[in-house]
Order: C-alpha cells, then sequence, then structure tokens
C-alpha cells in the first residue's frame, strides 16, 4: 500500500490528486472566532456617524477622491512652481527698496537669511566632505537596517517557528 | 388596511438593517473565515480579512440581502483579500525572511492511527496550513475554488509550469497522511 505512494508516474499523480482532492473537500468549514460578529459590528458602529470626508480615504465617493486627487496634484505644482519664483527673485527681492508692506519686508528679510545661509554653507562644505557624509549616512542606515533584520529573524522569527507544535 | 390599499414599501430601519446583516454574517462567517484561513494560513490575519469582507458587504448589503449569490460574492471577496494580503505581506517581509516556507517537520509512523476522524480532519487541516504559501495557495484554489490551472497562474501571476509544480510538491508533502490514514480513498 505504501510504496504506490513512492512510485514517481503520472497515474499514481492523479489517484493522490483524487483521494486529496476528496480529502480536502470534505474537510468541514472552519468555524469562525466567536469574536469575528462583535469586531465587525464595533467597526460598522464606529464607522456608521462619521460623515464620508472622516472616513477612510477608499470609502470616499469616487467624484470626492478624484477631486482630492486633482486639487492636491495642483497644489503640489503651484508649490513648486511658486518656490522657483521665489527663489529666483531673491536677490531682487532683498536689494529692493521698493517693498512698503511690513509684512512683505520682513517676508524679503527671511528669504534673504535663507538664501545667504544656504549660500554659506554650500561655500564652507567643499564636495568630499558632503560626499563622505553622504557615504557615512548610507553605512550606518545600512548598519541600522541589518541590526534590525538580525533581531528579526533571531528574536521573531526563530520564536515563532519554535511555537509552532 | 383594504384590501385595495397598496402595501407600504418597507424601508429597512437602521436597527433591522442591523439585525438582518447579523443574521447574514452568522450564515457566512465560518466560510468567510476558513476560506481566509486556508489562503493565508494565520488564523489571525484570516480574522483580519474576514472582518473586511463583511465590512464590503455591508456596504453592498442592499444587494446581498436578497441575492442567491451572496455567498459567491463573498468568497470571491474573501479569496482576493487573502491574495492581497498574500502579496502585500510577501512584499513586506522579504527581506526580513530567510524563505517563506516552513520546515518539514515529518510525522512519525503510526503518530496519527490513533486519532479519529475528527482529529485526523484538525490533522489534515494543520498539514495543509503548515505546507508554504507557495504550495499551499495554488492547492486550495485549486481543491476547494475548483479553479483550473490556467485561470490560478494568471491570478497569482506565475507560470502555468510552476503551478503545476507546487502543486503536484504540495499534494506529495501531504500524501503521507492519505497513504498512513487511507483519506479520500473513498469514493
Amino acid at each position: 500500500m505504501s510504496g504506490e505512494f513512492d512510485r514517481d508516474d503520472e497515474s499514481l499523480d492523479r489517484e493522490i490528486e483524487g483521494r486529496l482532492g476528496r480529502a480536502l473537500r470534505a474537510l468541514p468549514e472552519r468555524r469562525a472566532p466567536a469574536t469575528l460578529e462583535s469586531r465587525v459590528l464595533d467597526t460598522l458602529a464606529r464607522r456608521a456617524p462619521l460623515p464620508w470626508w472622516r472616513r477612510d480615504f477608499g470609502e470616499w465617493p469616487a467624484a470626492a477622491r478624484v477631486a482630492f486627487g486633482v486639487t492636491s496634484a495642483a497644489l503640489v505644482v503651484l508649490t513648486v512652481l511658486a518656490a522657483a519664483a521665489a527663489n529666483a527673485n531673491l536677490g531682487s527681492l532683498g536689494a529692493s527698496h521698493a517693498i512698503s508692506t511690513p509684512v512683505l519686508h520682513e517676508a524679503s528679510v527671511i528669504f534673504v537669511i535663507a538664501r545667504t545661509f544656504s549660500i554659506s554653507l554650500t561655500s564652507l562644505l567643499s564636495s568630499s566632505w558632503v560626499l563622505g557624509c553622504l557615504i557615512a549616512s548610507a553605512a550606518l542606515y545600512a548598519a541600522l537596517f541589518g541590526l534590525v533584520i538580525a533581531g528579526y529573524r533571531t528574536l521573531y522569527l526563530n520564536a515563532d517557528l519554535e511555537a509552532r507544535p | 388596511m383594504g384590501l385595495n390599499e397598496p402595501t407600504p414599501v418597507q424601508t429597512p430601519t437602521t436597527e433591522s438593517r442591523s439585525i438582518e446583516f447579523t443574521m447574514f454574517m452568522r450564515a457566512y462567517q465560518n466560510m468567510v473565515f476558513s476560506t481566509a484561513a486556508r489562503l493565508a494560513g494565520n488564523d489571525a490575519q484570516a480574522q483580519d480579512i474576514a472582518q473586511d469582507v463583511f465590512i464590503k458587504a455591508y456596504q453592498n448589503f442592499e444587494h446581498l440581502r436578497l441575492s442567491a449569490t451572496a455567498g459567491g460574492w463573498l468568497k470571491t471577496v474573501a479569496t482576493n483579500l487573502s491574495l492581497n494580503y498574500l502579496t502585500r505581506y510577501r512584499k513586506r517581509w522579504r527581506l526580513f525572511s530567510e524563505s517563506d516556507s516552513v520546515p518539514d517537520v515529518p510525522l512519525p509512523d503510526g503518530a496519527l492511527d490513533s486519532l479519529n476522524q475528527d482529529e485526523q480532519r484538525a490533522a489534515l487541516e494543520e498539514a495543509l496550513r503548515r505546507l508554504p504559501a507557495h504550495q499551499r495557495v495554488p492547492l486550495v484554489l485549486y481543491h476547494f475554488e475548483d479553479l483550473p490551472y490556467e485561470d490560478i497562474s494568471a491570478k497569482l501571476g506565475i507560470s502555468l509550469a510552476k503551478v503545476k509544480t507546487d502543486i503536484r510538491r504540495g499534494r506529495a508533502a501531504l500524501a503521507p497522511m492519505l497513504r498512513a490514514h487511507g483519506i479520500g480513498g473513498g469514493s
């Protein structure tokens, strides 16, 4: 009887397929945990009073999701364009005495300080120093990542396998 | 109410809808949980998946409550969400795991001889759960969902040859149980 399962031929494979198929289909359904029903009802109860804009993004109406996406993209584009324009006009803003309103004046001062700081920093740091920093950061990141992987495998994965009967 | 008066349309109140949905859930929760548990191989994740399935069902309950195919709809959603979970899980933990296989623990001869039918079924269920995901998932889709090899290949995004190989190896891993007990030998 046992020998027939050790043979490797197509008819035997078909026989195993048939027997296993019958055995698997004969398995009764697993009983759902008693907590499942209450979990679902609690989740639904928590969500029910919420208006759509306070629910998960996936549950928003399609039109709202599209509008949100378009608006977000437009804001990103506008921000990038504004930043580019501000950067291009920093010099003229700083040098100009035509700025009369206090708010604009304060803004121009902040822009000039920021720009001066970034220019000073760039001139202070040589390219090799920056490259060294980047390499050191990458090495530290890789070391930390490796440490996390080793910790996971040692503490979690092995413990999980050992816990299996 | 007179005979000629129109019957008022029953609009389910929130409470009656909740009761109706609870009954609906009780009717299908074992099937949904079983589908998710056999595919995911993890009861905790299966419960999360089953919860998501029923939340989706609640969102579509107006259609499902009177549908004759509600069971099929739930099974399909449970299958798809389980596969999504497995894909996500595999990507997330690929770097952290040596492999996605569970080492085989051979059953000692005669270890299952004293088991009754319920215990044999539980042992088979456990043996199925212990198969590596790349063997268990196509095996479950083939034997429980009755999907042909081609559909499994398309669903999982792997080659037809790999599907057949994985299913054959999965069967080979479970064959000792059949041999030990003559499980599935009847017609």
